[in-house]
């Protein structure tokens, strides 16, 4: 190890051993409320009696991943499925739209194309996918009306933005489970 | 609040991305107007869904149907050109490969918008074979 330019032996500006390690010595709570910090662990001992104790090097709370199954200082967040949700959902309409334009062009080639497009959505992949882009629609749809809150300057902060993250999900599945149990009862699913 | 603009600059009124907020607007506006339309698609398509061609063909032939359809597609395939536009250009950073991605994107939507819109206007106007 002696050598090497992040080794032990190299000052402890250089070392790189420790980073990204194995050595979470931080309570699970304290990971969770985010209370970590900048605090150096064991530093201001390590500051005064330098010969004895080895000081940790100062650890990037994103680089204490921890290994598997150990707690980690980054988790997911609420906030962060509905902003990629959102353009998930997008890209997944992006196929719905031309869907509905190949039913637009169906229609207008005449019934036997019509019977036909009809079969195909009508056909059980036909139907997973049509639940899934209803569940796409509204899922963007109340998204997007989040969005568009957040372009006029209202619901920025933290605890608005988790209460309407909750509100999207609880929106898009609701309409989706409303419009599929309509579609049942108005014989519209064959 | 301090503005390092120019003068000239905010008569412009270009930004530093040199376009304006033309395409973020746009984008806005264009999700503005598709809330209602969108409400008004899935029940559409919860009616259309239930019915035979014939059907079909009855439901356009009426002008609010035509009218509101023709609008969702225009206003649906220019939204989606501005969304996935904005994810490429996020995403891609290879000039060629962005170029190449952004071309396929305006030509599925410009083409797959004027074929919805033409279809429609056809049977609209009697063109569906009864």
């Amino acid at each position: 190890m002696a050598g090497l330019p992040g080794g032990r032996d190299a000052p402890p500006w250089r070392r790189t051993e420790g980073i990204g390690s194995a050595r979470v010595d931080t309570p699970s709570t304290a990971l969770k409320t985010g209370a970590l910090g900048n605090r150096d662990r064991g530093g201001a001992k390590a500051m005064t009696d330098a010969s004895k104790t080895r000081r940790e090097p100062p650890t990037s709370p994103h680089l204490v991943t921890g290994g598997l199954g150990s707690p980690l200082l980054w988790r997911w967040h609420i906030t962060m499925w509905t902003s990629i949700l959102h353009r998930a959902t997008g890209c997944a309409l992006y196929v719905g739209g031309l869907i509905a334009a190949a039913w637009a062009i169906a229609l207008a080639q005449g019934p036997e194309r019509y019977a036909d497009f009809k079969q195909l959505l009508g056909s059980w992949p036909g139907k997973v996918v049509m639940l899934g882009l209803t569940a796409c629609v509204f899922y963007h749809l109340a998204s997007g009306v989040r969005h568009i809150i957040w372009d006029s300057g209202h619901g920025l902060d933290l605890k608005s933005a988790n209460a309407t993250s909750v509100m999207v999900f609880a929106f898009a599945a609701a309409a989706t489970l409303a419009i599929w149990g309509l579609a049942s009862m108005t014989g519209a699913l064959g | 609040m301090t503005s390092y603009r120019t003068p000239l600059g905010r008569a412009r009124g270009l930004g530093s991305a040199k376009h304006g907020a033309g395409h973020w607007l746009s984008e806005r506006v264009s999700a503005i107007a598709l809330v209602p339309l969108v409400i008004w698609m899935v029940y559409g398509i919860l009616r259309l869904s239930g019915g035979d061609y014939g059907f079909a063909v009855h439901w356009i032939q009426d002008p609010l149907n035509a009218t509101l359809t023709v609008l969702t597609f225009a206003i649906s395939f220019w939204h989606m050109h501005s969304g996935v536009r904005v994810v490429v250009e996020d995403y891609i950073h290879k000039t060629l490969t962005k170029s190449v991605l952004l071309l396929i994107n305006l030509f599925i939507c410009g083409l797959a918008g004027a074929l919805a819109i033409f279809s429609i206007l056809k049977v609209a106007l009697g063109g569906g074979a009864l």
